[in-house]
């Protein structure tokens, strides 16, 4: 009884106590001012052996960390891809002074963490047992026993890591994108396979430990309760002995956008959703002049959930869980990337709300609001990064490795806080693509493609190892004709009227036809001169001496026809059909997605066999074109051109094939429409030469 | 259980401390076609190894400095400060018990520990819970 007496006294006295300093708790207390974000220089010397030491001092915790990050840049892997990662978990395995078992009782003993891996490792214990932590993690990093068991277990628990995201759309997504924006074959964008992992060896780990794994280019960061001069003695007794192989960081070829903007496709047909993300390869280095800007772009766009992808594509349309933009900052290339996981029948439109975002970024629609806010995050996340000690290191090592200035960080939030719309939408235009970005899009392509192809955008189709896929041959549809029970089907027409030409390498340089032709009709003899570009572009103009008596242009978008100086703009009909074909060589893109070929049994032009291929073209245009049996040469097409909103039947002769270069051109089209007939002899063809863009304004 | 014996595919045990009544946890999950039972008296065998010989001094010191590293990064961030501090509060009415733990941490003995495992880890006073999957 007297002790709770004593209790509610002592309570009675803490109550009394708080009301004396009258605070009102129903009131929000007032923020404080914003504190001033201190970030001290780190002490910095260099062991003899290349090592580069940093220590950032502070005392507020019985705790040190270090960090020893060795930089090789990126690393080409090849056929061994995988390798490096691997190599990373050996050294995990034991050393030649202390197995496996022993040496993880030893970290564990005085509570410290301990990790190693492919470009370095880090040790954090209380400040009494940092030395024994790090000299531990000496000891993984220079005598490492490299077990055969252990590299059998891991290599086996690696591959079955790989197959358990073999269907994972998203990891299919992230590699096929990576591989695609760099280059399959590159440092950056190759990956590791189960092939790949398959074929190492002990001897594979081996090699690239001693090429890697090494105090050349490597910096060592000490965090916390730790002078300098205990750092420097500690990384002497620690490292100073060890000596490796001198690194060079790595040229790394630049990586190209794509010409133009495409849609990559990858078949994944057991995906539930379509994995999507848009975007191109950037420069953006932290040391870059336009990185503040470009993050807080970024951060506007896709950054969070007040950001514009996610307010449009999941809160607006409810196409997603969350759509978010990424910018990378290495000292290479890096990706601009705007991505979702998106409902299988909305990812056409998914991509067209995604680049109406990207638009609005590159016209600079941007409120101040929206940059308040990017603004205030940044603000605020920026100084809770400070609390961990970690941080601190980074921004010592970066501003070494970057080459920045000594005051990057400390002027970071000031650079944040400077950032305009106008410096918004500058790097808006110059990061985020428009016209040459890539699409790529993992999912289940028998419901996704149809609604792609209204896009517009060429449509290339690769498998989850980015390889590019060849369309499997058209079915023959055997109640057509009762002639077409050969082994011909439209596909092999195709491919053997491309060969026919010239062969697909060599039909596939061709970017531009420029031509100069004669025409005889209504009696009378007219000169001409014809241009045609990649992918649709033509020109065509015929004169009767120096006047012009026809014009019509096409440049990909938009076109015109004038007669006797007459001009009239090509209406959404006839621009449609003009873009029905993909290059100067129509053929070329038969095979692809956007047609749909039928091989419809043989006929005959003049005394010459032909194949019967009828052509579906994305404008919905058919075409039935005769191919020759003999020589695979296109002789014959009957489609339909649209004029004034009604279709009018064309007939297409092609003769007098002659080679131009490589290439197998015919010197004769006879073109009649709506019964009158145009016949065209060209007096000249060239191949890749005397044509540009200007030709076709 | 796990490494030697290879019984069990997990075993754990853990404080579900509370303001007022906690609970001690021990679980196994067996390893293929294990007897549920031999799991119990494996834990079984463990708790009376604890009850009747004094643990290592390797083993008391490893606690003990995991603990306090655990401590330490606990009040590393502000977040982790104001936890704390509201912990102390709560439990201690004692703001200041963040500035006092580790001590009461230190002060614990390999007796102590002993002195626990035979108050709280009897047969007399527990729950034996047995998760079955549906008999498909």
């Amino acid at each position: 009884m007297k002790k709770l007496i004593i209790v509610a006294f002592a309570g009675l006295f803490m109550q009394q106590g708080i009301a004396q300093i009258k605070i009102d708790r129903s009131k929000k207390p007032k923020a404080g001012a914003a504190p001033v974000i201190s970030i001290k220089d780190p002490a910095i010397f260099n062991l003899a052996n290349g090592m580069t030491v940093i220590v950032v001092e502070n005392h507020k915790l019985p705790k040190v960390s270090a960090t020893l990050n060795i930089d090789a840049g990126p690393i080409k892997e090849g056929t061994k891809a995988g390798v490096m990662d691997l190599m990373g978990q050996m050294l995990g395995e034991g050393t030649t002074n202390m197995q496996k078992d022993k040496f993880d009782e030893a970290v564990d003993g005085i509570g410290a963490d301990v990790s190693l891996y492919s470009s370095g490792g880090s040790a954090s214990a209380l400040s009494r047992y940092f030395e024994k932590a790090v000299m531990l993690m000496a000891d993984g990093l220079q005598h490492p026993s490299f077990p055969e068991d252990a590299f059998k277990k891991l290599q086996t628990q690696t591959i079955t890591g790989l197959k358990s995201s073999e269907k994972s759309a998203k990891a299919i997504a992230d590699r096929v994108t990576t591989a695609l924006m760099y280059g399959k074959n590159t440092a950056m964008g190759e990956f590791t396979t189960e092939e790949s992992v398959k074929a190492l060896t002990l001897a594979d780990v081996k090699e690239v430990y001693q090429n890697y794994i090494t105090p050349s280019r490597s910096y060592l960061t000490f965090v916390g309760d730790i002078t300098p001069v205990a750092a420097k003695a500690l990384a002497e007794k620690a490292f100073g002995k060890w000596a490796g192989k001198k690194l060079e960081l790595p040229a790394v070829p630049l990586a190209p956008n794509p010409e133009k903007t495409e849609i990559d496709f990858v078949d994944l047909p057991t995906a539930v959703q379509g994995e999507l993300s848009v975007g191109n390869v950037i420069y953006n280095p932290l040391s870059n002049p336009d990185y503040h800007a470009l993050i807080v772009a970024n951060n506007i766009l896709g950054g969070g959930a007040e950001a514009k992808l996610f307010m449009n594509l999941r809160e607006k349309h409810g196409f997603t869980y969350g759509s978010y933009s990424n910018v990378g900052n290495s000292r290479f290339q890096s990706l601009f990337k705007a991505g979702a996981a998106v409902r299988t029948e909305k990812v056409d439109s998914a991509v067209n709300e995604m680049f109406k975002e990207i638009l609005n970024m590159r016209d600079g629609k941007v409120t101040d609001e929206e940059l308040a806010t990017v603004k205030a995050k940044y603000n605020g996340s920026f100084a809770l990064g400070m609390e961990n000690p970690a941080t601190a290191a980074t921004y010592a090592s970066n501003i070494l490795i970057n080459n920045l200035p000594k005051d990057f960080y400390r002027t970071f939030l000031q650079k944040i806080n400077a950032v305009t719309i106008d410096d918004v939408k500058r790097v808006s235009g110059k990061y985020f693509n428009e016209t040459n970005s890539r699409i790529v899009i993992v999912g289940n392509g028998k419901k996704i493609l149809p609604a792609l192809m209204r896009l517009g955008f060429p449509i290339k189709k690769y498998d989850k190892f980015a390889e590019p896929v060849a369309d499997a041959p058209q079915q023959v549809d055997v109640k057509q004709t009762a002639t077409n029970t050969d082994a011909i089907s439209a596909y092999s027409v195709i491919e053997s009227y491309i060969k026919a030409i010239g062969g697909k390498a060599e039909v596939e340089k061709v970017t531009s036809v420029s031509s100069t032709l004669t025409m005889e009709a209504f009696g009378r003899s007219f000169e001409g001169t014809d241009k045609r570009m990649n992918p649709n572009k033509s020109v065509t103009e015929v004169k009767m001496g120096a006047m012009t008596v026809m014009k019509s242009v096409f440049d990909g978008t938009i076109g015109y026809q004038s007669q006797m100086g007459k001009k009239t703009d090509m209406d959404l009909d006839e621009v449609k059909e003009a873009q029905d074909e993909k290059g100067v060589i129509p053929q070329l893109f038969y095979n692809g997605a956007n047609y749909k070929t039928e091989y419809v049994g043989t006929g005959k032009i003049g005394d010459e066999a032909t194949y019967r291929l009828k052509v579906v073209m994305p404008s919905g245009r058919t075409s039935v074109q005769e191919y020759s049996i003999k020589t695979g040469l296109l002789l014959h097409e009957e489609t339909t051109s649209k004029q004034q909103g009604a279709d009018i039947p064309v007939i297409i002769d092609y003769k007098d094939y002659r080679k131009v270069g490589n290439i197998m051109m015919p010197f004769e089209i006879t073109r009649n429409a709506g019964g009158q007939e145009i016949p065209l002899k060209f007096t000249a063809i060239k191949i890749n030469e005397g044509v540009s863009d200007i030709d076709f304004k | 259980m796990v490494d030697d014996k290879k019984n069990s595919l997990q075993v754990g045990s853990f404080n579900y401390a509370l303001e007022d009544y906690g609970a001690y946890f021990m679980y196994a999950l067996p390893n293929n076609e294990t007897a549920l039972d031999t799991l119990v008296n494996d834990m079984d065998e463990e708790i009376v190894k604890l009850q009747k010989t004094l643990i290592s001094d390797d083993e008391f010191i490893k606690l003990r400095n995991q603990f306090e590293n655990e401590f330490v990064d606990k009040n590393n961030r502000m977040l982790g400060v104001a936890e704390n501090l509201a912990d102390g509060y709560t439990f201690y009415k004692n703001t200041n018990n963040i500035n006092t733990e580790l001590d009461e941490i230190r002060k614990i003995t390999k007796q102590d520990i002993q002195n626990v495992a035979k108050k709280y880890l009897n047969k007399n006073q527990r729950v034996l819970l047995y998760y079955l999957p549906k008999k498909g």
